[in-house]
Order: structure tokens, then sequence, then C-alpha cells
């Protein structure tokens, strides 16, 4: 049969992006600096990410609707300048993919596999993710979908058995706003914006392949509150079931709230569930900047099949992940320390702002332009 | 050795630039000569013993000679003697016109027109449709002094009888299956089927079998694009031999490298004639009683002819646990292998200090002793399946003996590991379809090798891929994974689920345009 052009499903690209915005986070606690208003911290993040991303990327699809953001980058600000700032975005979203795959071996190392070399549990996972990749964009996608209706399974039964088991309180989570709202500023500021929320920026490299029938900006913007809104639900799942000093010193709370519950002696040590979607999530999030980066530079150095390009990448990313720091404590000073404010702000918020006022001047004058010739 | 016998025969005597040596190289035109006519005949079909030449004179007062020729072993004589030579020779035969000198051509014409009482004839001209109708069993008239000859339908030779399917049994519902009969397989799926729109083209592949291949569908509602795709596959297979589907199934199949078959096969009409009125193609082969069914989806490998002819509630939940078993059998001794040699912390005390014990005595890792195991098995359901029956009891004593407790008795195994290997091994034989059941018997082992070197995460890496897999496959332009990707809610009522009749109202709309499948509201009114 004739080969069809690959394109990505609305529902496909709502499972995708949700399955990105859960991965790793889900495990993480995100703005627990900010006690019981953890969820708040999320929610306002998701409510600013969702605002930038339908003003300015959504702005910037509107622009260029078939286009990636390392193309219409050269279209905005030129071809040297643009190729130059495309560039960067490759190594960028090459060292985030590096970076959350330090965080998962990480994270697995601490979970579960404390024997087991990072190297084995770095190769295994970029060979699984180079051969999802090099299946295709639209395989991705529907991958995707499949697992995200797995982890709504889970999550589903998460909550399901914190309702019947007695282990969860939900007074804990009060006082709402006990401080005011000065510690949800300061957890916000800047990580709880840049992760998860603001790594949707990465999602501009794909949106060109949804079927142009479909909004773009509504389906991203409704996963992105999706996912927030299974986000807020973790959190809640940690506090009242482990209360918020537990949960805030716990280093993988979800873990150690799942491993409490139990139903009648027979459903219990769910501990394994949380690995499948810590497991689940990471993948889609580090395969989705992995293949942000092979489509950027495919697309920089004019590379027809980008599935060519899913080996030498994947090793890049893989040495640097190794190589990123020295131990865990390293890795995570500069994750929170220094990242957040020299490559996640400019990159994700003060360029695409840039590029955005630019482009609409842009296309200003050349409307201009055009009415005043003809 | 066919084929070489073939090639310096015609060689010989055609030109020979054909190069392939088939069996259909051009041969060109009939004799005049009735003699030289049955000297080329005898010298093309290797002097075979069983070829038949009956030479005789038309009774009417003519003197022209006729010979009837075919192959013994493949004919009904009784159709010879009865509808070929009897009415040939008939004494009662209408008077030719131009009496006592008709010329050769008038006597065929005559032979056509009035002398046969066999339904089917043909006239033909030329050597390689002529050798090709007496190979497929019919018997041939030449009359001497003309280039044309008769061929008769007297298709006949044994076959099995028609038969309770033996792969796919039914407590209830229709208990005939195919044989290996391709005319008998198509009467059994149009007798189902008594549309006018019921389509059906044959052709022939295979240089040296020349297997009649058929292809059946229904008119109105198979999508157009899938069928030419069908029939372009079919015709591209340029191959000497076709002796079983299996044959063209790889030859059509979207992707070779895939563990997982993307064409349904069966041996039920029933589960033939459900598939076509769903806008599917059937491809039916001659001499063997499994046929084809294209585009093939997930779902079909889980469905059995029963679920829809018992109750829907049964059906539903019969589909639900094949699902599970297929799940078992491809993750049942990797989840062993993960928790006892990485997440021991997973399970419940008790048991876990139960694991222990029996495994204390042990000496190989986990891995080791599923494989060991798992081996073991699947040599045992080898011999089994291979096994000449009178000896078939020897299998199940030593059988007993190795999965059982003197196994672990010996402490090469755990108790549990024994346990493991035989709920997957029950799980395995509940998958419906055969093809698919080795499928995941293969994959099991990869899943086990995953599951030994990284515990859970290799099993969850080994499920993404595997999905991802799934998802990239397709048949004949239909996703492998439908309707769950791409997502299509309304045809999950027959799918993990089997909704009752009245309620599936539409057909599936890949395979075809006309989704209208009965009308809406005959839900029976209580």
């Amino acid at each position: 049969m004739k080969k069809t052009i690959e394109y990505i499903g609305p529902i496909h690209l709502f499972a995708w992006i949700t399955l990105f915005q859960l991965g790793t986070a889900v495990v993480i606690p995100v703005g627990m600096d900010a006690k019981q208003d953890a969820w708040l911290v999320t929610l306002t993040g998701c409510l600013i990410g969702i605002l930038f991303f339908a003003i300015v990327s959504g702005g910037l699809y509107r622009l260029y609707p078939s286009l990636m953001f390392t193309t219409y980058t050269r279209r905005i600000i030129g071809p040297f300048l643009g190729w130059l700032l495309g560039f960067g975005y490759l190594l960028y979203f090459m060292y985030i993919a590096s970076r959350n795959t330090r965080d998962f071996i990480d994270l697995l190392t601490a979970a579960a596999y404390d024997a087991t070399p990072m190297f084995a549990l770095g190769v295994f996972m970029l060979i699984a993710v180079g051969y999802i990749i090099s299946l295709g964009i639209e395989v991705y996608a529907r991958t995707a979908f499949i697992f995200f209706l797995m982890c709504c399974g889970v999550f589903m039964f998460i909550i399901l058995l914190v309702i019947l088991s007695d282990l969860s309180d939900f007074h804990r989570i009060q006082p709402i706003l006990g401080e005011g709202w000065k510690p949800i500023w300061k957890a916000l500021l800047p990580t709880g914006l840049t992760f998860p929320f603001g790594e949707m920026i990465v999602m501009t490299m794909f949106l060109p392949y949804l079927n142009k029938k479909y909004k773009a900006v509504r389906i991203t913007t409704g996963a992105m509150a999706f996912s927030a809104v299974l986000l807020c639900i973790a959190t809640f799942v940690n506090i009242s079931v482990l209360g918020v000093e537990i949960a805030s010193r716990a280093t993988f709370p979800l873990f150690t709230s799942l491993s409490r519950l139990r139903l009648a002696e027979i459903v219990q040590r769910l501990d394994s569930v949380v690995l499948f979607l810590l497991i689940i999530t990471s993948f889609f999030k580090i395969g989705t900047f992995m293949f942000a980066s092979i489509l950027a530079a495919s697309d920089l150095f004019k590379v027809s099949n980008y599935k060519t390009l899913v080996m030498p990448i994947g090793v890049i990313v893989l040495l640097t992940s190794l190589t990123i720091a020295g131990n865990l404590t390293e890795h995570l000073k500069e994750g929170l320390k220094l990242v957040p404010y020299y490559m996640h702000l400019p990159l994700q918020f003060a360029i695409p702002i840039c590029l955005w006022l630019i482009g609409l001047i842009r296309r200003g004058i050349r409307n201009r332009r055009s009415a005043a010739s003809s | 050795m066919i084929k070489r016998s073939t090639r310096s025969k015609s060689g010989g005597k055609d030109n020979g630039n054909s190069g392939s040596g088939n069996l259909s190289v051009p041969r060109g035109h009939l004799e005049t000569g009735l003699n030289d006519n049955i000297d080329r005949i005898r010298s093309e079909v290797a002097a075979s013993p069983d070829l038949i030449v009956r030479r005789f004179t038309l009774r009417t007062g003519q003197k022209q000679h006729v010979a009837a020729i075919y192959l013994e072993t493949i004919t009904d004589k009784e159709m010879v003697n009865e509808f070929v030579m009897r009415s040939l020779m008939s004494p009662f035969l209408p008077e030719m016109p131009p009496e006592n000198d008709a010329s050769p051509e008038e006597a065929f014409k005559y032979i056509c027109d009035n002398a046969l009482t066999v339904g089917q004839v043909e006239v033909l001209d030329n050597w390689t449709t002529m050798l090709l109708e007496l190979l497929t069993g019919k018997t041939l008239l030449f009359v001497d002094g003309w280039d044309q000859c008769i061929s008769c339908s007297t298709i006949g030779g044994e076959t099995r009888a028609v038969s309770e399917a033996s792969t796919q049994v039914v407590i209830r519902g229709p208990k005939d299956s195919f044989n290996e009969s391709l005319p008998t397989n198509i009467a059994l799926v149009r007798r189902r089927i008594r549309s006018e729109k019921f389509g059906f083209e044959a052709i022939k592949i295979g240089k040296v079998t020349q297997t009649n291949v058929a292809m059946l569908y229904i008119e109105g509602i198979v999508k157009d694009e899938i069928k030419q795709e069908v029939r372009k596959r079919l015709e591209k297979i340029d191959t000497d031999a076709i002796l079983e589907s299996g044959y063209i199934e790889e030859f059509i199949e979207d992707n070779w490298s895939s563990p997982f078959p993307t064409i349904y096969n069966t041996e039920r009409p029933d589960v033939i004639a459900a598939n076509l009125i769903e806008g599917r193609v059937a491809i039916l082969v001659d001499g063997t009683p499994f046929a084809l069914i294209v585009p093939t989806i997930l779902p079909q490998f889980f469905a059995s002819a029963e679920d829809y002819y018992q109750r829907y509630d049964i059906g539903t939940f019969l589909r639900l646990l094949r699902y599970a078993a297929f799940i078992v059998s491809l993750f049942g001794p990797a989840v062993y292998i993960a928790l006892t040699s990485f997440h021991q912390e997973m399970l419940p005390t008790t048991l876990l200090i139960n694991l222990s014990g029996a495994r204390e005595g042990v000496p190989f890792p986990a891995l080791i002793e599923a494989f060991l195991m798992e081996l073991s098995f699947e040599i045992l359901r080898e011999a089994g399946v291979r096994m000449p029956r009178a000896v078939g009891q020897a299998v199940s004593i030593v059988g007993a003996l190795v999965l059982g407790e003197a196994a672990v008795q010996a402490g090469i195994v755990s108790p549990i590991m024994v346990i493991v290997v035989a709920i997957t091994a029950i799980a395995n034989f509940s998958i419906p379809a055969y093809n698919l059941a080795i499928t995941a018997r293969l994959l099991r082992f990869l899943f086990m090798i995953a599951a030994g070197m990284i515990g859970f995460y290799g099993i969850i890496l080994g499920l993404i891929m595997l999905v991802a897999h799934m998802n990239a496959l397709r048949s004949f332009g239909v996703s492998f994974l439908s309707p769950l990707v791409p997502f299509k809610f309304n045809q999950f009522k027959d799918f993990f689920v089997r909704l009752p009749h009245w309620s599936n109202t539409e057909r599936p709309d890949d395979m075809t345009d006309n989704t209208t499948r009965m009308a809406q509201g005959q839900k029976p009114q209580t």
C-alpha cells in the first residue's frame, strides 16, 4: 500500500503531552517547599504555562503552522542567526534529554536498582527510546496513547485505593494558604514554572505533524490542564497519606505513600505500580527530548531521513547523561540552582517571546507591503 | 527434481529460451493429425502410465477418428464413461447433416454441439492451456485432421470428506470445516452467503504446481482498494510451488520481520463468512483446509467463533479471559524472574519467606532455572505434537517426571517454578489462534532475558517496544491494533467485550464504506 505521510492524531497528541508532563514530575514532588500548598504551585505553574503556550508558542504556531521551531527561527531572524539559535536549541534539547536520563537513572538506582551500574540502566533506556523513535513519529504518538490509557488506569486504581483504605486523612491538606501566597511564589520561581510546564517549548517541534484539521493550542493546553490535575492528585495522595512533614522530606513521596497503602491484606506493596509510572512517563519524557533533538538536527544539517540520526544522538545523550555530573548532589545542584536560571528561563520563555514579537512585526510589515503594492 | 526434468524435456522440444525451466513455456498451436497430437502429449507428460488414450470412431456412420485422452488418477471415471464415451458412441445420436463424408471441422462442431452430455465444455487450441486442463483432470477430445480439442470437465479423484474442525473447535456452532478441495470449500462458503454480491476470483499460482487460489469477497461491502491490493499482491507471487496457504501468507504479508502474524487463518467456513460480511477478503488455496483472511487486526486472534453463538455475557467473559491468558503466557516466567532476583521487597512477606525457602536448595539463578523449565516444556510439547499416536502415553509419563515432583526433589528447580511453567503453558493453550500463541511462546523468552538482566525495568521497556512494534504493524492498510489505535470507540462493541448482536449495528469502517449492518433499535422489548 502506498506510504501515507506521517501525522499525529489529536487524541494521540493529547496523550503524548500528558505523559510528557507527568514524566518524573509524578514521582519527584513539585513545589513541596510550599508544604500543604504544593498543589497550588502545580496549578499556578500550569496556569502560567498554559497562558504562555497559548499566546506565545501558539502564536508562533499560527504564524508558521507547517514549520518546526528550529525552521521558523530562520524565517524570523534570518538564516544565519536563526540557524545559530536553532543549533542552540538542538544543544538544549540534547542536554535536557541527558539531564532527564540522568534524573531517571538516579531515581531508578534509589528506588530499586542500587546494585546495577548506571551505564546499564541508561543503555537499555536509550536502546528502547531509539527503537521507538526509529519507527516514526506516528508510532511514537500512538504508543504514547496506549500507555496513557494504562497510566490513567493506574491513577484511577490509586485514587480508589486511597478512598477505600483508611490510611488517608484529607484534613492533612489544610490549612489552604496558611502562610499566604509567599511560599507559593517562592516555590514557583523558577523551578515550579520551568518544570514541567515550561518544558512544553519542546512540543513546538512536533506541532507541524498534527493533522491540520484540529486545533493545536486547544489540545495542548487541554493536555497540560489534565496533567496538572493528575499531578495535583498525586500531591493530594502524598500529603493525605503521609502528612506534610514526611511527604516533603521523602525522596519519592509517591513510593512511600503507596507502599503504606493496603487493602484487606491482598492488595499491598504497590511500589511496583509507581515504578511502572516512573518508567513509562520518564521514557516518554526522554524520548520526546531526544526526538526533538533528532528532528532539530535533521532540519539544521539537512538530513533527509531523520532515522539515521537516532544512533549518533542516542550515543551523545547516553554519554552526556553519564558524565554530566560526578554524583547525585552535584547533579541536583546544577538542576535546581543553575539550569533553571541560565537555561530554562531564557530558552523557555525569553527567546520565544522575542521571536514571537519579531515574527508579529515582520508579518505586520509584510502585510502592509502587500497591501501597499496591491 | 521436478524442475530439472521438465527443463531438459521442454528444452529439447521447444526453443527452450524461457530460461526459468517451468511447465508453462510457450508451446504453440495444436497439431492437425490425431497421432501427432497423441504422441506429443505422451512425451510431454513424461509417458505417465496413468495417461489413458481411447480411440474410437463416431457411431453415426462416419469414418472420423476421435480420441479421448485423460489422466485416470485424477478424473472421475464414472463421468468419463457416462457422459463422454457413452454419449459419443450412443446409437441414438442425431444424424450428422452431410451424410458419410463430413469434414473434420464439421465432425468437431457436431461433437461440440450435439454429442456431449457433460456440463462444462471448452474448445482449446494451444498446447499450454490444453496440457494444463489435462493435468487438472479434464478429458480432452481430439478429432483427426482438426487442430482444436474439446475439454470436458471430469475432474475427480480422492478428497477427504467434510469433517469437524480439528484446530478451532466449538461446542455450539456449525461442525463442518474445510477440506483439501477448493470447489468443496467454496461451496461451503457460498452455501452460507446466498447473495448475488458474493464475488469470487480465481488465479493460478506456482509455475510447477499451478495451484488454484481463490479470492472471495462481497461486492458492495469490501473496499475496492483492499480488493485490488490483495489481487496485486497475489499476482506478484512468482514461485514454483504453493503447497499450503502458509506459502502465500509469507509472500503477501506486510511485515515479514514481525513475530506477529498479520494474516488470520481459519479452517471454519462460518468464520470466513462472518469476515466476508465485515468486508474482508478471504484467500482459499487448493490443497489445504486453511484459508487466509485479510486485513487482519489483533482482536481477531482473541475471538472464537463460539463467542458469537453463545450468549454475549459468557462470550465477553471468555474473551477477557483470553486476553488475560495472553498476557500471562507472555509475562509469567519473566515476572517470576524479576520478582525473585530483583524485587523481593515487592512480595508480601509470607510469600517471600515461602519462596526463598523453596528456592534454597536450587543451585541456579532464577533466569537459568526458568529457561531450563520452559525449554524442557517446549521440547515436551513438540514431542507430544509430532509423536506417533501409539507412543503418546510415554510422553505424558516422562513429562510428569521432568516437569514435576521429581525435578523439584532432585533440587534442580523450585516447586513455584513448576507452577509458573504450568500456568504459562495452560494460558498459552487457551489462546484460540495457534499462530498468535506461537508468538507469545517466542516473545516470552525475550522477556525472560530482559527480566533476568534488569528486572521489571527490562519488562516494562520490553513492553513499550512491543506496543510500539504492534503500532507500527499494518495489515493491508489497516492498523493492527485497530480499534484501539486509531481510537474508534463505537467498534469496542466487538473488541474486549462482545455486546449483543442487536447493539452492534455498524460494521468496522476499516474495511468497508458500507457500514450499516442492521437497523437500529432492535433491542427486544421486556
